[in-house]
């Protein structure tokens, strides 16, 4: 899985959106991408993720993990999108819980690419929790 | 489950160790064959649960024993493979298609975070591969969603270490108090170094039989497998290694519980004691709910009730937990069932549970699994 399957590419501190595949029968999303629904096997279109989100969790990696190119100590947190999709990911800076978010292209370690959350002020469908 | 019982138990103590995790299981499978009065040439399957060691592991450990040309079978499923190994015994012993069956769990993991949890390739790299995450990210709903502290989860710590200063085969067997718990180093907020289990080293065993069988061979104290759930990823459930998932999410563990239960024919207030998947000190509080000792948003309060300690109404890891035997992660479900086992023969001395006849077991693991026990004498 390359990462142009999880979110749009541009460069870092750019909002971005995930790619994430819904279901109309049930009405799940899934991140990443997947065939077909895992939860009811129906059909799924191909969907994009905007958000805003809310910062549903907001945590940190303190002691180094295997296999990880990212430096520890890094932010780490859930965003949960309109939907009731929440997606794991990296912070682009300190956040609280119930923060707003958006998702951003940001490079984690030098010469590295993903996708992060940070804070936003615009105004999204109201977070369902 | 009709007609199962537990013939037989063993354990090698969980810690760190210089022998190999042949050895572990050897001593182990040698212990659950003594104790149910047989030899490995009684023995129709063996089914051994390990994660990291090696291909054929299971017939490795075997070989330390004898050679039999007993059909021998390596199951993994992560935290869960000891309870998928005990699953599968117990279906061919119900079944008829085995008369006595040997399970064995057996671990030799190396220290810190474990690696190859099922992550993929991009979550690993950008540092989201991170067991600790997960549990941290779940403590933190739950203190969200509840009235759940950080002192909470502290104490789960606390409780679980006291009751281990009694168990011979824990690894940490020193009471800690709230403030040391709070101070160790922190790995993932909320979660300290002392809110967290140690991956080790270890290994246990069960026998099982059939009654019919237990009864011609006058097994002694045998105890019934009365009943078992297991069960993987639904729908909504959620766990390492998923990036995503719902926000109304359920539970692999309360799905395992109700079909262990129902399996057993009795509910949960039968239960005398609880061995669960404390691998972190959140994991415990959510458990109580998921396993139906409390309702959702009570796990705290039954905490600090005193209910889940020894002494209290339903005592939850009086062997001291994973947080103080450390978790080898092959043998940690049939290492609760050796303290079930222990707890309703009445030999588990000073953290004897008073009374103690029906106990449950609980794992969860990598990958979404889950397996619960129920045990009876
Ligand atoms: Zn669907």
């Amino acid at each position: 899985m390359t990462h142009q399957t999880l979110y749009d590419d541009a460069a870092p501190g750019t909002a971005t959106v995930l790619h994430v595949s819904t279901c109309d029968a049930c009405g799940r999303s899934e991140f990443p991408r997947r065939r077909d629904c895992p939860a009811c096997g129906s059909a799924v279109r191909d969907d994009r993720l905007s958000g805003p989100g809310r910062l549903r969790a907001s945590t940190a990696v303190l002691a180094q993990p295997p296999g990880s190119r990212v430096e520890a100590p890094y932010l780490a947190g859930v965003a949960e999108f309109p939907g009731g999709l929440c997606v794991i990911g990296l912070l682009a800076h300190e956040l609280p819980v119930g923060a707003r978010v958006e998702v951003v292209v940001h490079e984690p370690y030098p010469g590295g690419r993903t996708f992060a959350f940070r804070e936003t002020d615009l105004l999204g469908p109201p977070a369902t929790c | 489950m009709k007609d199962v019982v537990i013939a037989g138990a063993g354990i090698h103590p969980f810690g760190r160790f210089d022998s190999d995790y042949r050895d572990m299981g050897e001593v182990a499978a040698r212990g659950a064959l003594a104790d149910a009065g047989v030899g490995l040439s009684d023995v129709d399957i063996v089914l051994v649960a390990n994660v990291g060691a090696e291909m054929a592991k299971g017939h490795n450990v075997v070989e330390r024993i004898g050679r039999t040309g007993v059909p021998v079978i390596n199951v993994e499923a992560a935290c869960a493979s000891s309870g998928s190994a005990l699953f599968m015994a117990a279906q061919m012993v119900a079944s008829g298609a085995a008369e006595v069956a040997l399970c064995i769990g057996v671990e030799k993991a190396p220290r810190g975070f474990i690696a190859a949890s099922g992550f993929e390739p991009w979550q690993i790299e950008n540092g989201l591969g991170v067991n600790p995450l997960y549990f941290a990210i779940q403590a933190q709903e739950l203190i969200a969603a509840t009235d759940t502290t950080v002192e909470d989860l502290a104490d789960v710590s606390v409780k679980n270490h006291r009751h281990a200063v009694h168990n011979p085969n824990a690894m940490y067997r020193q009471e800690v108090t709230r403030e040391q718990v709070l101070a160790s180093k922190a790995i993932c907020p909320p979660l300290t170094l002392l809110m967290l289990c140690a991956p080790n080293e270890g290994a246990a065993a069960v026998v099982l039989m059939s009654r019919r069988e237990a009864e011609r061979r006058a097994v002694a104290d045998a105890v019934a497998l009365r009943g078992i759930g297991l069960v993987s990823r639904g729908p909504d459930d959620w766990f390492v290694p998923a990036a995503s998932y719902q926000a109304d999410r359920t539970s692999l563990s309360a799905r395992a519980a109700a079909l262990a239960l129902d399996d057993a024919g009795i509910g949960i207030d039968d239960i005398d004691l609880v061995e669960c998947q404390d691998t972190d000190a959140g994991s415990e509080l959510v458990a109580y709910a998921d396993l139906g000792l409390c309702k959702p948003g009570d796990e705290a309060s039954l905490l600090r009730s005193g209910a889940t300690a020894l002494g209290g109404r339903i005592p939850v890891n009086p062997s001291g937990g994973l947080l103080s035997k450390g978790e080898p992660l092959g043998a940690s479900g049939l290492g609760q069932v050796h303290e079930l086992v222990t707890q309703v023969r009445g030999r588990a001395g000073a953290r004897q549970v008073e009374g103690a006849r029906t106990g449950l077991g609980h794992v969860m693991g990598a990958g979404h699994n889950s397996c619960v026990v129920v045990v009876q004498r």
